[in-house]
């Protein structure tokens, strides 16, 4: 069975790059352009295996979308990337106790990405 | 080390970072105006201020490796996108140094003379320029100068490309 990958940037780029990374590889990459479009996507389609997440977006940032899929009433059990620029450690503690399964500071290298995805899918 | 020469390095190893990631070597000098560039704005307890990427839309499709077709909307977030890591890469130098700021999102812009976008950045503001052909960052900060940055605690970072899983 083919498995589905949620990506949530609001940099169209971003989408695009990630998402040619992953469907090269045989995944089905669904998009989202921030935290609550990432929430709805989800809502839509609860058999996504891996959802991979910036942090710094308008709407909803990441770690707020986090703390809703694992601590929400709509809870989700699917594991959560963090994909930022961002590289503080106090930070990347905060995503973990908050229940992300990993974190890749930009840019990415999609030889890595998608060996963590093939490692974490569901 | 002076904060001003923490900011001026901070500024100058994010650009060549992103450089070094991103522009292909053949890349030459630009020649034409800037047509497009990106504004991002921060605010932390002792720095604030704005970065402003600058670029031509020719040069900038050069650093851009998605599937086609790339046209120019695409390129714009490009620009915004590259903004965004340069000042994620200051940030994180900044962390080493115990500085730590909160990041907006990017916004693009594009039309002429773009290079006039800081020009007047204010007496109390600090202006840093920093170029990697075919990209210019002007950095405007402004500076709590009551704050003592040698006494201020440093973070450790991760590096850019690093992947951690947390269950490994």
């Amino acid at each position: 069975m083919i498995k589905k990958v949620l990506v949530v940037d609001d940099s169209l780029t971003i989408r695009q790059q990630v998402g040619h990374t992953l469907s090269t590889a045989g995944y089905q990459v669904l998009e989202a352009v921030d935290g609550r479009d990432g929430l709805e996507k989800l809502g839509a389609s609860p058999d996504v295996s891996v959802v991979i997440s910036d942090i710094n977006m308008p709407a909803m940032n990441g770690l707020e979308m986090l703390r809703e899929i694992k601590t929400g009433k709509n809870r989700v059990a699917v594991p959560v990337l963090m994909m930022t620029t961002e590289g503080s450690t106090k930070l990347i503690q905060e995503a973990k106790a908050l229940g992300a399964i990993g974190w890749i500071v930009k840019p990415f290298k999609p030889e890595l990405l998608l060996a963590a995805v093939g490692k974490i899918a569901k | 080390m002076a904060i001003d020469e923490i900011l001026t390095r901070a500024l100058r190893v994010a650009l060549g970072g992103i450089h070094e990631a991103y522009v292909a070597q053949d890349s030459i000098a630009v020649e034409s105006r800037y047509d497009v560039a990106a504004v991002v704005t921060f605010r932390g307890p002792v720095v604030c201020g704005s970065l402003v990427l600058m670029t031509t839309c020719a040069e900038a499709m050069k650093t851009l490796r998605p599937p086609p077709p790339i046209d120019e909307i695409l390129v714009h977030d490009w620009v915004g996108e590259l903004a965004n890591q340069i000042l994620g890469r200051i940030k994180n130098r900044l962390l080493q140094h115990g500085l730590s700021f909160e990041p907006g999102t990017p916004r693009v812009v594009w039309g002429a003379d773009l290079d006039k976008l800081t020009s007047d950045a204010g007496e109390d503001v600090l202006l840093f320029e920093a170029t990697h052909i075919p990209l210019t960052v002007r950095w405007c900060v402004r500076v709590d100068e009551t704050a003592d940055v040698a006494a201020m605690t440093p973070q450790e970072t991760a590096t850019e490309g690093d992947v951690i899983l947390f269950g490994d």
